[in-house]
């Protein structure tokens, strides 16, 4: 196999260890729903999923 | 009598692996039915291992595990970087787009992606562009469909005998009865336990061809130098192993780029992101997302050249010309019923997957973005139509199959490039340009559908120097540039302040 063709398999790994890397060193932070939610937000749930007009 | 003998072992496992689906679709049929944020994004309460494998293996389909580990028996080992592009994408979709896409749609209350156009962009454009958007995806789910039971039908056929008819009629019906019932929930679960099995098989099926030849050596030995010819005739030589001799380095971009940009722009991986519980999950699906499809990439991209390890020089001749026959004729050839029966498994998973995510959103796409749009029902009404639907749909799809038009494979491709160029720019602006604006959005979507259309069916035939370019490239670059331009010249339709400001989750620690 030569070099070009080999390293095909190689940059796959190398991408995955970068990526892991990467993302442990990414502050991640997800909206739970109900935090800072309030009637002044709009609608809530199957409610404003079936709003079709614009707010 | 005799069938049974012979199949009793691909028979029973494919059994087990039904029931399991069906009763994981089973399962849930109460839960998903509350309302629809349970039906359509399983209330985003999905931990982070099932969504990586959802992604995983909604995105792999037979068409990775069939056709893209066959193609590598006329490309040589040289087909694993398009292993490579698709691994760097999902990377990118999962860095780029996860969290972000995660944050915006609870804030907005999003179930769908046409939906979260809508909400996001808040203009006089913003539902027709839910409804071109959700247009776009009826029209090219269509073809995704009946390309996949096309394949399963055909591998049905050629492993139990079983009739092309009955074989599309299974795989379509026994697909739409578990999303049926479950939703969301029984996609993600079902999709868990696809992606842990098609995890499984990549490893099993790599090592065929090294176990049967005796070795990693020996094999490598042998493929180095083969008597086998191309499609055309000409004797391969070492060309299994270098680089870019049997296949040029642009038709692997190409592939590389317009399938593996369908992970940043198609409803099907998006959607994913929606159902994350929290934090540590996202983090994990993050790391692991790239790590399984990385490892797949490794194990199926290069399968194809391994075979010919395996083949004669006239069976070699015959299957360069019938590369979706490759697999299957592997399998064959090892002669081992339970390998077969467990990759036959494996192989239906990857279809399977595929098929019921996308079915979902199709019915998401016509009850909650079309219909409900065009005339609002009630809400307890949504999710028994969107069930209904489903079932009408998977009916045209069936049909379809039966007599599926010449080329569905290439239209199956078209519409990925169509979905890529077309829903790109509008996701990731909505998602990072404040100032993008929603008549934008609309147009960079009709110039990406129109531009890969005209770009394929018109240049890329009459032009002979623009053959190799696919159409991704050109209309991509079009629909980007058409959101930027088009966005600076209607300043004046930004939403208003306080709403970009709960988009952006502004006064909210955010990733």
């Amino acid at each position: 196999m030569d070099f070009l063709t080999g390293m095909a398999f190689w940059v796959i790994i190398l991408l995955v260890i970068i990526n892991t890397v990467l993302v442990i060193r990414t502050d991640v932070v997800i909206h739970q729903e109900g935090d800072d939610d309030g009637e002044k937000k709009g609608l809530k749930g199957d409610d404003k999923l079936c709003r079709t007009t614009q707010s | 009598m005799e069938y049974i003998v012979k199949n009793w072992i691909i028979l029973v496992l494919m059994i087990v692996y039904i029931s399991i689906c069906l009763g994981i679709g089973w399962f849930f049929k109460r839960q998903a039915s509350r309302g629809v944020k349970e039906y359509y994004i399983a209330k985003r309460n999905i931990p982070g291992w099932v969504v990586s494998l959802a992604f995983f293996s909604t995105f792999i389909s037979t068409n990775t595990y069939i056709g893209q580990a066959g193609t590598a028996f006329s490309a040589g080992l040289s087909w694993a970087w398009v292993g490579v592009i698709w691994t760097g994408f999902c990377m990118m979709t999962w860095l780029v787009l996860g969290p972000r896409m995660r944050n915006q749609t609870a804030y907005l209350s999003s179930v769908t992606i046409p939906d979260y156009f809508d909400f996001r962009y808040q203009s006089s454009f913003s539902k027709a562009l839910r409804i071109l958007s959700a247009f776009v995806i009826i029209f090219a789910t269509l073809w995704y469909m009946a390309g996949i039971a096309k394949g399963c039908a055909h591998l049905l056929k050629s492993i139990l005998d079983i009739p092309y008819f009955w074989g599309a009629f299974l795989v379509i019906f026994i697909t739409c009865a578990y999303t049926v019932w479950g939703g969301m929930y029984s996609v993600l679960w079902t999709d868990a336990v696809q992606g842990i099995m098609m995890f499984a098989v990549a490893i099993i099926m790599v090592l065929i061809p090294f176990i049967y030849v005796g070795g990693f050596g020996d094999l490598m030995t042998k493929i180095a130098m083969v008597e086998h010819v191309t499609k055309a005739g000409k004797p391969m030589g070492d060309g299994l192993v270098t680089f870019g001799a049997l296949v040029s380095f642009a038709y692997i971009l190409g592939i590389g780029f317009s399938v593996g940009m369908k992970q940043l722009a198609e409803p099907r991986c998006l959607i994913r992101f929606y159902s994350i519980d929290n934090a540590k999950s996202m983090k994990f699906a993050m790391i692991w997302t790239p790590i399984f499809l990385g490892i797949s990439m490794i194990c199926v991209m290069g399968l194809g050249a391994l075979v010919h390890g395996m083949t004669t020089n006239e069976e070699a001749a015959f299957l360069v010309k019938h590369t979706d026959q490759v697999v299957g004729w592997m399998l064959a050839k090892f002669g081992n019923p339970l390998i077969s029966g467990i990759c036959m498994a494996g192989l239906f998973a990857a279809g399977m997957s595929s098929l019921a995510s996308v079915m979902l959103i199709v019915g998401t796409a016509i009850i909650g973005d079309m219909w409900n749009v065009w005339k609002p029902m009630p809400k307890d009404k949504i999710v028994g139509r969107t069930k209904i639907s489903i079932w009408l749909y998977c009916i045209i799809v069936f049909l379809i199959t039966l007599k599926p038009p010449a080329g569905i494979v290439e239209l199956t491709a078209f519409a990925g490039a169509v979905f890529a160029a077309s829903f790109f720019p509008a996701i990731f602006g909505g998602l990072y340009l404040r100032w993008g604006t929603g008549h934008a959005a609309f147009w960079s979507m009709l110039i990406g559908i129109v531009s890969c259309t005209l770009y394929r069916e018109v240049f890329r035939v009459n032009i002979p120097a623009l053959k190799n370019i696919h159409e991704i490239f050109p209309a991509f670059i079009l629909a980007f540039v058409a959101y930027i331009v088009i966005s600076k010249m209607t300043q004046s339709k930004v939403p208003p302040k306080e709403h970009l400001a709960l988009v952006f989750g502004d006064g909210k620690t955010r990733s």
